[in-house]
């Protein structure tokens, strides 16, 4: 008998990438997720006045950006944009060269900066760098021979145009810290933020929940043209509070976080609808903090509204916390905690069997420790912060350590189970 | 002898979308199934046109398909016009959806 898959199957096989190649970076992302709260732990006492400077915070902050969320984002983009744009990969060694010089290039810069080791952090920072220049150009090749999917496309064209002007920032923020190459470092730094957190990650993981959390929850996908004018919105409000930023203009960067702040609306407002609409009830908890995530995005443009305008005292503290862990980290560990068995269990399919469910890969013990311990650690935060007190503060860090060493395990497990199913990847 | 169609449409229950576990014929992921001469053509598609599972579950589709009596030729056809909703789930499917993960 003859069986053809007339229209779908050419080149699907080589859009799904050795099992490797996404764990290496998810496996990377859980153990700077581990040292993120341990740096935090012991940089907690800057934390509710933190105006930038070498330390164990701002080794902290990288841990987070670079190593949690960049790498999620580079895992993810890796595998599901070839398979979202129906467009392979050119080549595989490309991404293994970007973990080459990432994983150990944000290692050596989160010791270089916690230790306040210049050297270090150039090196690591070059490497980093050179990694991300890789992600950029594979991901943008992969965009531009594709004309579907605009909502993913259109985000991840942003993501891309954001990361070329953060790498260039953030290289050269670590040379002016030796060479004084700005007369407003705090300027360029914040721009730089704006940048990394609203452009290049907040683009992706808006255009990635277009695809991922229809999927996950069974819904119609979302509507296009509502999801363009957030884009829109989004583009120019990252665009115009980046230039208030490094302008020090007040007006402008007022403008840039209003501007975001309906783009962020739009946004929220149809994956509202998705949510309403699903026909999965029960998401369990990674969709908790999916949502606690989104929560907070709202927020953390208005607190950037309240920090640009000086309206707030410690605005701009509550202003990183909120973006970085209650929404970025909150709304990536959420989907990581998804996305990992269902890779998995694609992975496990390739050897030639049915795909396990993914529910047979997910381990939920080590879920719910994580899940409680995070929710509890951004809850200290938040009152660390509010009452100006380091050990609360440092009470939130421990409890967030503990839950990063819970999802550690989570991760460990779901290698053992694909590995067991035949198809181990080294993570 | 059973009709291929039915035949096949039972066969077809076999495949279960991993993320969803859910067969695709209840997930509604299955829209036409007609038989031509000695072929048999499928029409399906996805819960999105990014599906990371398509290649998989259109693999396993083969593999249940390949024995079917009567049938010398199996055609499945993926389109996304109209595309998949949630109004597609079968009775049997959304009972089984909320009765949990």
């Amino acid at each position: 008998m003859t069986l053809v898959a007339s229209n779908f199957l050419g080149g699907a096989k080589s859009r799904l990438l050795p099992a490797s190649i996404p764990f290496r970076y998810f496996g990377a992302a859980a153990i700077f997720h581990l040292i993120f709260w341990v740096a935090l732990f012991l940089g907690a006492e800057d934390l509710p006045r933190y105006g930038g400077g070498q330390g164990p915070l701002l080794a902290a902050i990288h841990s987070l950006t670079l190593g949690v969320l960049a790498m999620t984002a580079m895992g993810a983009a890796f595998q599901l944009l070839p398979v979202a744009t129906k467009a392979p990969l050119r080549a595989v060694w490309p991404t293994r060269l970007a973990s080459w010089l990432m994983i150990p290039g944000v290692a050596l810069l989160v010791l270089g900066m916690g230790t306040a080791h210049h050297e270090a952090q150039a090196l690591g920072a070059a490497a980093a760098v050179l990694g991300l220049a890789i992600f950029a150009v594979l991901v943008a090749d992969n965009l531009r021979r594709t004309s579907g999917m605009v909502l993913v496309t259109g985000n991840a064209w942003g993501a891309v145009a954001a990361l070329v002007a953060v790498l260039g920032l953030g290289f050269a923020l670590i040379v002016d810290q030796e060479h004084g190459l700005f007369e407003h470092h705090g300027r360029v730094a914040a721009t730089h933020m704006i940048l990394a957190v609203y452009g290049f990650m907040g683009l992706l993981a808006m255009g990635f929940s277009y695809i991922l959390v229809p999927m996950f929850a069974l819904s119609p996908a979302p509507d296009v043209g509502l999801g363009r004018t957030s884009l829109a919105f989004c583009v120019g409000g990252v665009a115009v509070a980046a230039s208030g930023a490094l302008a020090g203009s007040t007006p402008l960067g007022a403008l840039g976080g209003a501007l975001g702040f309906v783009g962020i609306v739009l946004h929220l407002r149809l994956m509202t609808e998705v949510m309403a609409k699903r026909m999965r009830k029960q998401l369990g908890p990674s969709f908790v903090l999916v949502r606690l995530g989104w929560a907070f995005l709202p927020l953390s443009a208005l607190l950037g509204i309240a920090a640009a305008s000086d309206l707030v005292p410690r605005a701009a503290t509550f202003f990183g916390a909120a973006a970085l862990m209650g929404w970025l980290l909150t709304f990536v560990m959420g989907i990581l905690q998804r996305i990992v068995p269902f890779l998995a269990s694609m992975h496990a399919a390739k050897t030639g069997r049915a795909p396990p469910l993914v529910s047979a890969l997910t381990p939920e013990a080590p879920l719910k420790v994580h899940f409680w311990c995070h929710v509890g650690a951004l809850a200290s935060i938040g009152l660390g912060l509010v009452l100006d007190e380091v050990l609360i503060l440092r009470l939130g860090a421990a409890v967030g350590a503990a839950g990063a060493v819970a999802f550690l395990a989570f991760f460990v497990m779901v290698m053992a189970r694909l590995k067991a199913q035949g198809g181990g990847a080294k993570p | 002898m059973s009709d291929p169609v039915d035949l096949a449409r039972d066969m077809l229950k076999q495949v279960v979308d991993p993320e969803a576990a859910l067969n695709i014929v209840d997930l509604g992921l299955v829209y036409d199934i007609r038989r031509r001469g000695d072929a048999l053509e499928v029409d399906m598609t996805f819960t999105t046109e990014a599906c990371p599972v398509g290649p998989s579950l259109l693999a396993e589709m083969r593999e249940v398909l390949k024995d079917l009596p009567g049938i010398a030729r199996v055609d499945i056809n993926v389109v996304f016009d109209p595309p998949w909703s949630p109004e597609r789930i079968s009775p049997d499917g959304r009972a089984l959806l909320e009765g949990g993960d």
